[in-house]
């Protein structure tokens, strides 16, 4: 009785194994690379707003206050974005007629709101709280970066879950002191460890790694 | 199967017998899909079943999409994103308002708890309160003037009611009527009398289905005169209730009453040298309060009447030990006992509950009676009846039905519907198309009270402001009118807050105001 396999079966079924090794291996790293690249997280894409606002320009040249217009960042979960009134407390005298900021004055006039592209999005299943995290001596840059150094806004963290989870496991390597939270281009000393450490013992700082602190 | 007289049924379906019923009966499953048992359908469910279990993981394959913030033009004063501000306002079930603070989230109102600092409620809200929020934002609430079930304008009622105003007119208002649910609201009370010094033939009538009836015609029988009842619970040792629940949210101040209630039972839980107030209730179905009883006597709800009379006759009457050892306790309680009973009771239970309280000295001590909380207390029972009997024969000519739904729950033997029809303008103010919209030429929306100003009083008569929270969602005009000044209450007291001339530019001034914290 003849063969049901020719000899050459054999090598066909170990490289073909290999080959679905391989592929599924490659299957799976591609998908983490889409996953953790700039078309998911849209980490560094600057987005499209209505107005071509520049944080470089406000804060980086004219050095106003993160509080000038995040107004309610050390009181509640959200940060706040400024009504279009206090735009115009500076925009109805210097640029007051500048193209560019005619969707400003625009909403103003017609009391329509401006529609601002949310840059950092969390997932709705996420709680954030932005005051807590102020008081306790995150800094601003710690997570938004170089905001003063941004023509656009853009992020420069994924948001994922790992990446807060590694500060929230040892919040001592990012905490400053309170009084330098706003200060946007805050170097971490040398000796951060120790002051660190300091930090998370004087302002009562608890690593809060529970599923509920985030997803409640 | 013959059918003998002591043989019970426990539902029509089985005295019938059919053979549908039968079949229901027998079925292990009744009401169960009919193709669960198809080998083919089942199959084909597990399959897709089981595709999108494993298809759920590729839901998280997406990129998050696009999301916009949308800031304030002005921002008003005292909002912070993130951050809910409370009001205090005040919802009314029967008339009777409940002070109740509330969650709003950028102007939204979202939840609903009690005012701590309102007599009755110190902190407690019951599940009506609780669920009022939900209604606010009830998608099947009415949202048009509509006129013979079209949709029409606001304009176009108030012109029809001017017309029907004007005929009145030389007559004093003979044929205009008033139909409401009972009103505590100082306000609206002034501007229905405004009305009908103005139209002085014009009748207002009070019907609230579950309304006080039985207490307000005891107090009627005992005193000669409406009154209003307050338990002091929290004096009172020994507690007599004679198919009262006044622990369950069917009493008006029961919010009250149970903390009162519950108070010392949790102080003599730690503590030996206090005893736990004592409770004994006649009743005949199982209450909130009867679970909380001492003493539990079950009998028919006539049965309560007979048991009411032996107590009132004292010693005398003492036919049973029961009736003798609730006498014995609550002579040895003199001043601290409270007797009293329920809605479901009728008036002369109630009025032998007076003389009780009474006789035992509690008047004064644990039971206070002060002036009607009611703007205009009637019998709600004869007012209704008064008005069925004057639409039959033709007498009312235009019926205002501000709130309510009379076609569905007037006492059926009225037929209220019947003469209903025979009334020419018949114009009707709710929050849903009941069935008295339905038999009504007019239905104007009416705005929840999370959306109007008004006025309530509480169950010891403490007035509590109502105040909006949101402008009203669907148009809804409130009972109580913002500005005085028309002697015509359709388009006086149904105004809505869109009639209000706010300053120009601030579209919501009434929301810093009122604010207690």
């Amino acid at each position: 009785m003849a063969q049901i396999f020719h000899r050459s079966a054999n090598s066909l079924a170990k490289v073909s194994i290999v080959a679905v090794l391989l592929l599924l291996g490659g299957t799976v790293w591609a998908a983490y690379k889409i996953n953790a690249g700039t078309f998911i997280t849209d980490v560094n894409v600057a987005r499209a707003q209505p107005v071509p606002f520049s944080h470089k320009h406000h804060v980086g040249d004219d050095g106003i206050d993160c509080r000038y217009c995040h107004t309610s960042v050390e009181t509640s979960s959200f940060a706040g974005l400024p009504p279009t009134e206090t735009c115009m407390s500076c925009h109805s005298q210097i640029w007051a007629n500048a193209e560019v900021l005619e969707p400003v004055r625009a909403s103003f006039r017609t009391g329509k709101s401006l529609e601002w592209t949310r840059v950092h999005d969390l997932p709705d299943f996420v709680y954030f709280n932005h005051s807590i995290h102020v008081n306790k001596g995150i800094g601003c840059s710690t997570c938004h970066g170089r905001i003063d150094r941004m023509p656009l806004t853009y992020k420069v963290n994924t948001l994922y879950m790992q990446w807060c989870v590694e500060c929230h496991r040892n919040p001592a390597q990012y905490v400053r002191p309170r009084d330098q939270v706003f200060n946007i281009a805050y170097q971490y000393p040398d000796n951060q460890s120790e002051l660190g450490e300091r930090l998370v013992r004087e302002y009562k700082i608890q690593s809060l790694t529970d599923c509920v602190t985030c997803h409640r | 199967m013959k059918h003998d007289e002591s043989v019970y049924w426990r539902s029509l379906e089985q005295l019938a017998a059919t053979e549908e019923f039968r079949a229901f009966v027998e079925d292990e499953f009744p009401n169960r899909t009919p193709d669960w048992n198809d080998p083919e359908s089942r199959r084909a469910f597990l399959g897709v079943m089981g595709a999108s279990i494993l298809l759920v993981g590729a839901s998280a394959c997406t990129r998050q999409p696009k999301e916009l913030i949308v800031p304030y033009v002005r921002q008003p004063e005292e909002v912070i994103p993130g951050k809910p501000l409370f009001y205090a306002t005040a919802m009314s079930v029967a008339g009777i308002g409940t002070g109740v603070l509330v969650e709003s989230h950028l102007e939204r109102p979202t939840k609903i708890e009690g005012n701590p600092e309102h007599p009755a409620s110190l902190g407690a809200t019951d599940a009506a309160m609780q669920a009022s929020v939900l209604t606010l934002y009830d998608p099947d609430r009415s949202q048009t003037v509509t006129r013979n079930g079209n949709i029409s304008g606001w304009g176009s009622f108030i012109a029809a009611l001017t017309a029907a105003r004007d005929a009145a007119q030389p007559k004093k208002g003979a044929g205009i009527r008033i139909l409401t649910g009972t009103v505590t609201s100082p306000t609206l009370a002034a501007q229905i009398q405004d009305f009908r010094s103005a139209f002085p033939q014009a009748k207002w009538h009070q019907y609230d289905p579950c309304g006080r009836h039985s207490a307000r015609a005891g107090a009627v029988t005992a005193f000669g005169r409406p009154l209003n009842t307050i338990y002091r619970f929290d004096r009172a040792d020994v507690i007599v209730s004679l198919d009262a629940d006044f622990l369950c949210s069917t009493v008006p101040g029961s919010l009250r009453y149970s903390r009162d209630y519950s108070a010392r039972r949790r102080i003599a839980a730690e503590n030996r040298s206090v005893s736990p107030r004592r409770l004994y209730i006649a009743e005949n179905a199982p209450s909130v309060t009867g679970s909380m009883a001492d003493h539990h006597f079950r009998m028919t709800a006539g049965g309560v009447a007979g048991f009411a009379e032996d107590i009132a006759r004292g010693d005398a009457g003492a036919t049973s030990a029961e009736v003798r050892a609730v006498v014995k306790d609550l002579q040895a309680h003199r001043g601290a006992g409270i007797v009293m009973a329920g809605e479901y009771q009728p008036p002369h239970v109630h009025a032998f509950v007076h003389t009780i309280n009474q006789s035992l000295g509690n008047t004064g001590k644990t039971v206070i009676y002060t002036d009607p909380v009611e703007a205009n207390p009637v019998d709600e029972i004869a007012s209704i009846a008064e008005l069925v009997k004057d639409m039959r024969t033709g007498a009312v000519e235009t019926l205002l039905i501000l709130g309510g739904n009379p076609v569905y729950d007037a006492p059926a033997d009225l037929n209220f519907l019947d003469a209903l029809k025979k009334v020419k303008l018949r114009a009707h103010l709710g929050l849903y198309l009941n069935e008295t919209a339905a038999w009504c030429h007019w239905h104007i929306p009416e705005a929840h009270y999370l959306e109007s100003w008004g006025d309530a009083r509480a169950y010891d008569g403490t007035a509590s402001i109502v105040q909006p929270l949101i402008m009203p969602l669907y148009g809804g005009k409130t009972l109580v009118p913002l500005r005085g000044g028309v002697t015509w209450p359709s388009v006086n007291s149904i105004q809505g807050l869109d009639q209000f001339k706010f300053e120009s530019g601030k579209p919501r001034p009434y929301l810093s105001i009122h604010r207690i914290f």
